[in-house]
């Protein structure tokens, strides 16, 4: 059973060298680590003209891109203390229970920016015809997106601090002391969080608190999801946006995943070794020697 | 075994130290000086070039460019020409002007052209400048740093100018957004009525331009 995960992952960190260097994913890494945000949005913005254009391929290179901007954004600045965190205290926690976790709220953060959009779209009663226009009066660059963000934030507020009064609630009925932190851990400077800390994972002990945590990670969706679903909503692309929503969100929870994954692997490597099966423990060797060289190589791509 | 331990979790320490402030819309730009005879700078023309991005959404916005080839027919940039000079109250645009250390106003803006070459949309537009006598420095930014402009398609002067670049100190500007925002970062990413702070100015390179010298 043991080699058999250890094999898989292997397998995986083999998956990964070759998605860097064979599939131009190093590329990508770097573009984002450096100039990323305005690579990823002329990649975007690329990929959007060539769907139009109905090019093959473009769909599943957006995808890719969603996922990849998910991802690096929640390896990004910022989340540092939830990585280490889920790290160092893995021990502690059921990798599967936080995997799930991190899943879940990542999808949830989706589908609430997917909501969030197309919600102000109906209310709004904005039509794609009666949004033009808005962007003739110039202020500032971006002025329509700009406007359209406030407005989305402006709904996000009034959601969050109905959600902030029902914790409250929460904390009087209960008499609790065990604050659970969102609003301090793990956010970034796009203003949200990107997944459960090992830390509140080993805390959720019901459905109920499990339901707490995934909403508190979904009311705040990311900013590069709201803009890519204003845009494809705007482009007629609909389904492109809400998908690469999901994208983005798998992209998100695969870091945490990883994260919890790998902690547990090692742990599991380690304890191979001072036991007796050799087959085991030079496998775990190999695996660890590929795991580090893979991200040593990866970090060096970004220098 | 602990050296992959190790190194994994130094390359995420790694990654969580970094500051990310960055704009949503790129504007590579361009200067070129205009000097009279008597050595003395008169004016600006400056190239915009937008990321492709926010040149998809001009463009899907003006309903230009339906096959999305990312270029566009005569008639198609003639609509699209002088989209962004439209400036409204209190927009400068994103140009500041000094000399002997004093601001000086530059003029309203003169459409000098649209182009789009590679769903890129670039624009140029030409303005006045009073009171700069034989040197002035200027510096492209949007105080509010929602958009970055980058000198990347350089400065052009006249034979008998100098030109000096002062490069933006990046870390220093970090440090102020870090200094300003501190953990409120949260707070004014999701608060629309929160004030961003002006931090655009620190993330600008200088461009100081002295013409004449010495004659």
């Amino acid at each position: 059973m043991r080699r058999w995960l250890l094999g898989c992952f292997l397998l995986l960190i083999v998956a990964g060298a070759v998605w860097l260097w064979g599939l131009g994913g190093a590329d990508e890494l770097r573009a984002w680590a450096s100039d990323g945000q305005r690579d990823v949005q002329n990649a975007m913005a690329r990929l959007l003209r060539a769907l139009k254009r109905g090019e093959p391929g473009a769909w599943a290179s957006l995808m890719g891109l969603c996922f990849a901007y998910g991802f690096f954004h929640a390896a990004g600045p910022g989340h540092g203390k939830l990585l280490i965190g889920g790290y160092g205290a893995a021990q502690q926690v059921p990798v599967l229970r936080l995997s799930i976790l991190a899943v879940l709220s990542s999808l949830g953060q989706a589908a609430m920016a997917v909501m969030l959009v197309y919600a102000g779209v109906f209310l709004l009663g904005l039509t794609r015809e009666a949004m033009t226009g808005l962007a003739e009066n110039w202020m500032e660059p971006a002025s329509y997106v700009a406007i359209a963000l406030v407005g989305l934030w402006l709904a996000l507020r009034g959601a969050r601090k109905l959600w902030r009064q029902r914790k409250h609630q929460k904390h009087h009925d209960h008499h609790h002391d065990d604050d659970h932190h969102v609003h301090d851990d793990g956010t970034c400077s796009c203003g949200h969080k990107h997944g459960p800390s090992a830390e509140e994972a080993a805390n959720v002990h019901s459905l109920r608190d499990a339901l707490m945590l995934i909403g508190a990670v979904a009311i705040r969706p990311c900013t590069g999801a709201l803009f890519l679903l204003i845009l494809t909503w705007r482009l007629d692309l609909d389904w492109a946006g809400i998908a690469g929503a999901f994208a983005m969100g798998l992209g998100t929870a695969s870091v945490t995943v990883a994260v919890a994954v790998a902690a547990v692997m090692f742990r599991t490597s380690m304890l191979a070794q001072v036991g007796s099966g050799a087959g085991a423990a030079r496998l775990s060797a190999i695996v660890e020697v590929a795991a580090g060289a893979v991200v040593m190589l990866a970090a060096l791509s970004l220098l | 075994m602990w050296v992959g331990m190790r190194l994994l979790t130094v390359i995420l320490a790694c990654m969580a130290t970094q500051v990310w402030a960055h704009p949503h819309v790129f504007v590579d730009t361009g200067l070129k000086l205009v000097v009279s005879d008597a050595g003395e700078v008169t004016g600006v023309e400056v190239q915009w070039r937008y990321d492709e991005l926010y040149s998809l959404l001009i463009l899907e916005d003006m309903e230009l460019d339906p096959d999305f080839d990312g270029k566009l027919t005569e008639v198609e940039l003639m609509q699209l020409n002088g989209f962004d000079l439209k400036w409204v109250k209190g927009f400068e645009g994103d140009l500041y002007a000094r000399a002997g250390g004093k601001a000086l106003s530059l003029g309203v803006p003169e459409n000098r052209g649209t182009s789009v070459v590679d769903g890129q949309i670039i624009s140029r537009h030409y303005r006045t400048i009073t009171g700069a006598g034989k040197e002035v420095q200027l510096k492209a930014y949007d105080p509010t740093y929602y958009t970055g402009y980058d000198l990347v398609l350089g400065v052009g002067l006249p034979k008998g100018c100098k030109l000096s670049v002062i490069k933006a100190d990046v870390k220093a500007a970090n440090a102020k957004v870090r200094a300003i925002l501190g953990d409120d970062m949260d707070r004014l990413a999701s608060d629309p009525n929160a004030d961003w702070p002006a931090v655009g100015e620190a993330y600008a390179d200088e461009v100081r331009v002295t013409c004449g010298a010495g004659s």
